[in-house]
């Protein structure tokens, strides 16, 4: 994203701030934007023809009197019902021919205020004077009388002329001392104040043509073209209660405005929108994900939390965290002011007190049921070949007392004190994964005959084997268990195969022979590469290699 | 004198920097809502101008309408500040003088308040047009002129001055800067001796006063010596606080030295937003390098020369002025506002002075040309004729920057082939083409006023040759020193150019050729170093191909073993046996034989041997028998090389000799990495100003390149070198060659570096044929770069393939490679980012004191931060454990005792062995825990400050 923005090449040339400056605003969550924007789409009705979309666009765009305004004079004409202006005698008088209303000519004062309107703006804005006029008496009813020329005439001119209520000649002179004056506010309050049409704030008034995809039961998403309008200036409310507005579809950029008018819900969907605009404008791709939990971040507590320290530090978490964010000794003597406590539940606090944080892997803790403890029963360890290392349970149910066939090296000795339960009970098989461990490696045939799924033992050794690695022509319970063959040759990791149990440490050695040192650690290199407990069957045709231990245990199963 | 004019989000602003002898000031002026302002720092609230003009004079508001100019667009701008004016009561020129006091924003300072806002607009405002006898016309003049152009521009957006125009720019030189430091410490040194000498006076002295007692005299010494060491310029009169003033010269390469020399850094905070003073300007064509800045930070914003930029100084005003009146220049004063802006005149500046007005400029200007071409003024004098401004600006100020061109009579040059001949010859020289005005010097803005060909004798179609008024000397000229290091850089993409600029600086080579005698603190060399075999005409002007930085190897493009990935570089092995890229790096190490009071100081003794002669400390072994080590011994960590003795007690004072009993051993231990055979060069013995003997001794390391030092060629290829294979396993051609260097081809395509194989055919072409070819910027048309059909014809002569490829046979099997192998040899630079130097690893080791985390920096055998980003990612993770292992265990661990009662941290008892503590003073309620030392660092810190963190403990 550049620094720079007015790239904007957009039909309605208008400027829309957009890159890291529009980021800042929308995650700052400013108060003043710099463009601040109404997508204000229309209803039906009027959304097909342009016509009827200038109409709406002309309805919406806040006009004062200012903008059409050319030039205003005040003048001292004394004769209201004739003027010595030369260019106006010959309107005020033809108006006076017929005079409209019952106006003493005595009351009104003869201060003149003259207001020569600029025609293109006058035409830009499809307004006439009679609407002025109108809107004029609407504000100000009987105290100012307004003569107004024809929309035709080379010039467009209005005359405003103050009506005493109280019967002058007496005090003539005094109130026309101050009508000038009077007559100057009136100027400057009609310029500025007075709307002539259009809803205040919104400055400008954009028409485009869109696409856009409509839903339909029958059809699904099918591209359609409507008018729309684009605003610079937002009054959500007051524009959405235009007759001919969709209030359904009808959004504004301003985010403080989206949450007054349509609420928290409303506001995260439409802080999502504009950082998708923000993102996408230069063809990068974010997921969803990522600016969802954003957005929901910056919503959740019911309002519109700031990325500042404005937002984040005033949240009602500890202060040890809040005081890691750029504020930190104000919020540390806050804290001590107010005797706040820390309860110890965030991540930096965790991690600034040196403990272990409750995310992701302390986020559980292990706890020992003392009164069982005291019922377990003591479990007699098989003597093992070599020593296992920690964690090697043996996998080797005592009962059956061998210790796996080599092949298996079922680093099932990762297994919590769970499974040296297991081989008591029976098919613990807990959760081997995929189940199907078993088998899908075509078993040396003759090997299967052990393998009965029931005998738990050695299941275990996959369920949870963390890393057992079924020797797949064997298919684990590789039943020759030769209970002489304490070597497991941890090199079968070839067999790793489907060992449904992942292992967390697949510690095989590569080396042939019964080299027991599997540290837990060393990964070895499974021969089929995929140890996934989901390893779908493993081609034990593709072990051919690296099979040392295959021999020995063709041998074994001769043997027996 | 810089006057400009910018556009600041609705407000227009002309503002006008005036500096004279004693004064610096800004005057702005600007419009608001439509009515026009003066701001100046003296007064508090803007002024309209009317008044100020009223103030100076011109009472009458039609005075002041037809001096800014008839035209009533300009009345109608001006109407709402006359009328301000007017509404504020303020109609002579006494009333204005009284508004502007009670605006002064210093008042009752030195005069008194009535005559302030006079003498400020006097001395302040526009502070370079002078005031003679209080006549203020020429500063209404130009406050007029100032208003008009201030109008202009908002009538019309496109009369906006630039502000990163570099004709708008001035660069300041050492002895402008030197100038003003001189100045400052000297008012001091003045200012001091008359305080001094106020004290004096008031006591009652026997002797008569002398003067010269109350100077002190190491004012103007010191201050000089500490701003040039250290770089800061602080000079209080103009409240100039600069940082980085005088650096530290590279020492690096003979490139890096000369790349210092034309450097030019500017003054403003390198803001990122602005991003116009970084763009590369139109205006620097000729003057500043195009591609020449470094990248990151401060890329844009430092520039440097061109090669034959000069930079102007300042020049007499008093006769140009004069000889300006008498060409025909109107004085001012003789003018009315009318004649001033009348369509046929011009307006001459001076300076940013306004001299008066000229009704024929052209020939005003053609006048003041010829006068400076034949030598009657100063050869930097410039006049430039704005046509839209109307006026014609003569410069004669320092610090612009111009460059020398031919001067051509209607598009024939005066530089005829005799003068060639005698330049060849020797019997002419560039000062006789300057001073015959064969050549002259145009500055950035002169060149808008002349029309300029490249070559001579060109068709050109769209511009009449009559009209031609100078001609380019040279096109690579356009480049600046270190650019021109580049072969063919115009068959370059050009951030190539810029990324060799940056590292050209950085390759090792010869620096002087005195360089076997300094002593420089770190000092690289190149042991073999070569000339590159496709030279440029820069090289030959600058001295490089003297020196050199690099060497030229013969580079085969192709994939090689795997180990040329993402731009590393596979090497000979028997290239690097015999000497292709070795370097020396040299660092020196001082100690000095300190002096104490009373006459004692440091001895140097011999080192002690046993009564067999051999060593009783091993690691004396390499020095001498003058306890100095003696060069060409070879130097390990942990030796002494110089085997000093301090006297215990320092500070006794005078009194009897000291015996051997009296010193303790101070030795000065070498500190290197284990495994470096690094030898004592050369031991040097000189005395400091304060007559303490320093010694310097100088060590040298021959470093061979292994795998992870940093090479690159002249095109912005950098790259890593990657492995080294034997010379049997290279491919070789036909003729026997193995190449030294094999480069990935993937550093072709999206780096567009054709220079590069430009460069690989001319040197082929140039070591077969025995010449030297020439690839200067731009030069195939005038001949100073040879053609790509020129090289490739010659490589067929010889034998070889006109496009560069050789059929090559493989090493490793045996049989010629499928396909033919583009390979030359190509210059190339080591740099000195040497994996030795960066190489760092620790399981553990020393910690910082404070926070008794490990330490920080490769030199302090540091760790590496696991920073709070990489510890957000490790969140992400759920890593929880690794978290709590990197951050506690591995970092700061430590048992405190925790009070269960009252939650402050106790103490541990170690002879009573129980813990206790302090607040409740008793040992019962006690815990053990585990927390970093900074945390418990950050709980005693905030108890101190009476913030106080108490533990609430549960079982764990």
């Amino acid at each position: 994203m550049t620094l720079n923005t007015f790239h904007y090449a957009g039909v309605s040339a208008k400027n829309v701030t957009l890159g890291v400056p529009r980021l800042r605003e929308i995650i700052n969550v400013a108060k003043k934007i710099k463009t601040p924007s109404l997508s204000v789409y229309l209803k039906p009705e009027v959304n097909k023809k342009k016509e009827l979309a200038k109409n709406v666009q002309c309805a919406l765009e806040y006009t004062t009197l200012r903008s059409v305004t050319h030039a205003t004079e005040i003048w001292y004409d004394p004769d209201p019902l004739g003027t010595i202006i030369e260019e106006d005698v010959e309107f005020v008088r033809s108006y006076y021919e017929m005079p409209d209303e019952d106006i003493d000519p005595d009351k009104i004062s003869p201060w003149l205020l003259r207001i020569e309107l600029n025609r293109e703006m006058m035409v830009d804005k499809k307004l006439s004077m009679a609407d002025i006029a109108e809107k004029i008496n609407h504000e100000f009813d009987d105290d100012l009388s307004c003569i107004f020329n024809d929309d035709n005439a080379d010039k467009l001119i209005l005359r405003v002329r103050i009506t005493n209520d109280e019967a002058p000649k007496g005090e003539i002179q005094d109130e026309s001392a101050e009508d000038d004056v009077f007559l100057k506010k009136i100027e400057s309050n009609m310029l500025t104040e007075m709307a002539l049409r259009g809803i205040p704030d919104i400055n400008k008034v954009f028409i485009k043509y869109g696409k856009v995809n409509k839903f339909e039961d029958t059809d699904g998403f099918k591209p359609d073209n409507e008018w729309m309008l684009d605003t610079e200036g937002v009054n959500l409310l007051a524009v959405m209660c235009h007759e001919d507005v969709d209030a359904t579809r009808t959004t504004s950029n301003h985010l403080i405005e989206v949450i007054e008018v349509l609420g928290i819900e409303a506001v995260r969907r439409a802080l999502l929108d504009e950082l998708r605009v923000v993102i996408s404008f230069d063809g990068s791709y974010v997921n969803y994900r990522h600016l969802a939990i954003l957005c929901d971040t910056m919503t959740y507590r019911g309002h519109l939390m700031a990325i500042t320290r404005h937002g984040i530090n005033r949240n009602d978490t500890g202060p040890l965290m809040r005081c890691s964010f750029e504020e930190t000794v104000d919020i540390l003597l806050d804290a001590a002011v107010y005797a706040e406590s820390d309860y110890l539940r965030g991540v930096t606090e965790n991690i600034m007190l040196g403990q272990l944080a409750p995310i992701g892997t302390g986020g559980c803790a292990l706890y020992l049921n003392d009164q069982m403890l005291q019922q377990a029963i003591e479990l007699q360890l098989p003597s093992y070949v070599e020593g296992l290392d920690f964690g090697m349970t043996p996998a080797r149910s005592p009962i059956s007392g061998t210790p796996y066939h080599e092949g298996m090296m079922s680093p099932s000795y990762l297994l919590s004190p769970n499974i040296r339960a297991s081989p008591i009970t029976d098919a613990q098989f807990s959760p081997y994964v995929g189940g199907m461990a078993f088998s899908p490696a075509p078993s040396p045939g003759p090997t299967s005959p052990s393998y009965n799924p029931s005998s738990a033992k050695y299941s275990p050794s996959h369920a949870y084997s963390p890393s057992s690695p079924r020797l797949s022509p064997y298919s684990q319970t590789s039943p020759n268990y030769s209970p002489t063959s304490p070597t497991y040759s941890p090199t079968s990791p070839s067999y790793s195969q489907p060992s449904p149990s992942y292992s967390p440490t697949s510690p095989f050695t590569t080396s042939g022979g019964p080299s027991p040192d599997y540290s837990p650690t060393s990964p070895n290199y499974s021969p089929s590469g995929s140890y996934s407990p989901t390893a779908p069957g493993y081609s034990p045709s593709s072990t051919g290699q690296q099979f040392s231990p295959k021999d020995t245990d063709k041998d074994d199963e001769n043997a027996q | 004198m810089l006057s400009d004019l910018y556009f600041m989000s609705f407000r227009v602003i002309a503002s006008v920097t005036s500096s004279t002898h004693e004064i610096k000031s800004k005057t702005v002026i600007f419009m608001e809502k439509d009515k026009i302002y003066l701001q100046l720092n003296q007064f508090t609230k803007p002024i309209p101008i009317i008044v100020v003009m009223k103030a100076m004079g011109m009472e009458s508001d039609q005075e002041v309408v037809q001096m800014v100019g008839r035209d009533p667009r300009y009345g109608d701008l001006l109407y709402p500040s006359i009328q301000e004016c007017a509404f504020e009561r303020i109609y002579t020129q006494k009333q204005a003088l009284q508004y502007m006091d009670d605006k002064v924003m210093y008042p009752g300072a030195g005069n008194q308040k009535e005559g302030r806002s006079k003498s400020i607009l006097r001395d302040v405002f526009v502070a370079h047009v002078p005031v003679n006898s209080g006549n203020f016309r020429p500063k209404c003049i130009y406050t007029a002129v100032m208003l008009r152009r201030m109008m202009d521009a908002i009538l019309n957006a496109d009369t906006f001055d630039d502000k990163d125009y570099v004709g708008n720019k001035r660069l300041e030189l050492s002895g402008q800067l030197i100038s003003l430091l001189f100045e400052d410490l000297f008012k001091t040194m003045n200012s001091n001796a008359v305080e001094l000498l106020n004290k004096a006076t008031e006591k009652i002295h026997s002797s008569p006063l002398d003067l010269s007692l109350h100077i002190k005299t190491d004012i103007i010494t010191n201050g000089l010596e500490r701003a040039i060491s250290t770089g800061n310029w602080d000079i209080k009169r103009f409240r100039m606080h600069r940082k980085g003033v005088s650096q530290v010269l590279s020492r690096l390469s003979y490139m890096a030295s000369l790349g210092y020399m034309t450097r030019i850094t500017p003054q403003f905070e390198k803001t990122r937003k602005t991003s116009g003073p970084r763009a590369l300007q139109p205006s620097q064509w000729g003057m500043l390098c195009p591609c020449d800045t470094p990248e990151g930070e401060a890329c844009g914003l430092t520039k440097n020369l061109a090669l034959l930029t000069h930079v102007t100084t300042d020049q007499e005003e008093g006769p140009l002025m004069n000889l300006c009146y008498s060409l025909g220049v109107e004085d001012l004063s003789h003018l009315s506002g009318e004649e001033i802006h009348a369509s046929y005149s011009f307006l001459v500046m001076f300076n940013g002075l306004i001299l008066g007005k000229h009704r024929q400029p052209q020939r005003f200007a053609n006048a003041m040309r010829m006068l400076r071409r034949s030598g009657k003024i100063g050869e930097f004098v410039s006049i430039f004729v704005n046509e839209k401004q109307h006026c014609i600006h003569i410069a004669s100020d320092g610090g612009r920057v111009c460059r020398p061109l031919i001067i051509a009579d209607k598009g024939i040059s005066r530089v005829k082939e005799h003068h060639m001949k005698e330049l060849r010859d020797g019997i002419r020289s560039f000062d006789d083409f300057l001073r015959d005005g064969l050549i002259e010097y145009l500055d950035v803005n002169e060149e808008n006023n002349a029309l300029i060909a490249l070559y001579e004798h060109e068709d050109q179609d769209d511009v009449q040759r009559s009209s031609i008024t100078h001609i380019e000397i040279e096109p690579l000229t356009i480049l600046g020193v270190v650019a021109g290091l580049i072969p063919y850089p115009h068959h370059n993409q050009s951030p190539r150019n810029t990324y060799q600029c940056a590292m050209g600086k950085q390759a090792m080579g010869n620096v002087a050729y005195n360089q076997l005698f300094r002593a420089d603190s770190l000092l690289y060399l190149l042991v073999y170093a070569q000339r590159p075999l496709l030279t440029t005409k820069t090289i030959e002007l600058v001295g490089y191909d003297k020196l050199g930085a690099g060497q030229n190897a013969t580079v085969a493009v192709m994939s090689f073993t795997g180990y040329d990935i993402e731009d590393a570089i596979v090497m000979n092995k028997s290239s690097l046996d015999r000497g292709f890229g070795r370097c020396i790096a040299m660092k020196k190490y001082t100690v000095t034989k300190e002096k104490y009071d009373g006459g004692f100081s440091d001895r140097i003794v011999k080192p002690q041997r046993g009564k067999d002669g051999a060593l009783l400390k091993q690691n004396m072994r390499a020095l001498d028998e003058d306890g100095f080590a003696a060069p060409g011994q070879i130097i390990r960590n942990h030796d002494i090389y110089v085997n000093k003795q301090t006297p215990k007690n320092t500070n006794r004072g005078s009194g009897p000799p000291l015996t051997d009993r009296d010193y303790k051993d101070s030795p000065a231990v070498y500190k290197g990495v284990d495994g470096e055979t690094t030898v004592v060069d050369r031991v040097m013995l000189c005395s400091d100003t304060n007559d303490r003997l320093i010694i310097k001794c100088i060590i040298r390391h021959t470093r061979r390149p292994e795998v992870g030092d940093k090479f690159s060629s002249r095109h912005g290829q950098k790259g890593v070198c990657g492995t080294i294979v034997q010379q049997e396993d290279f491919p070789f051609s036909e003729r026997g060659i193995c190449p030294d260097l094999i480069m990935n081809p993937h550093g072709f395509p999206s780096r567009m570096t054709i220079g590069k194989m430009i460069e690989l055919l001319g040197g082929k072409a140039g070591v077969s044929s025995g010449q030297f070819h020439y690839g200067s910027a731009f030069g195939e048309p005038s001949g100073n770069a040879d053609t790509v059909e020129d090289i490739s014809y010659t490589l067929v002569k010889h034998g070889f393939s006109y496009n560069g490829k050789d059929l090559l046979y493989s090493g490793i099997v045996g049989h010629p490679v499928q396909s033919y192998i583009f390979m030359g040899p190509i210059y190339y630079q080591k740099l000195k980012h040497m994996v030795i130097d960066k190489m760092h690893a620790r399981a553990s080791g020393p910690r910082v004191l404070l926070t008794r985390q490990p330490t920080e920096g490769r030199s302090r055998d540091g760790g590496l931060r696991l920073g709070e980003m990489e510890r957000d990612c490790l969140i992400a993770y759920g890593a929880s454990m690794l978290i709590f292992e990197r951050l506690l265990i591995s970092s700061d661990p430590y048992q405190v005792q925790v009070c269960r009662k009252c939650g402050l941290l106790g103490y541990y008892n170690h002879k009573l062995k129980t813990s206790y503590c302090s607040m409740c003073k008793n040992g019962e309620n006690m815990a053990k825990m585990r927390m970093p030392y900074a945390c418990k660092l950050l709980f005693q810190e905030l108890q101190a400050m009476n913030v106080v963190p108490r533990l609430k403990l549960t079982e764990g």
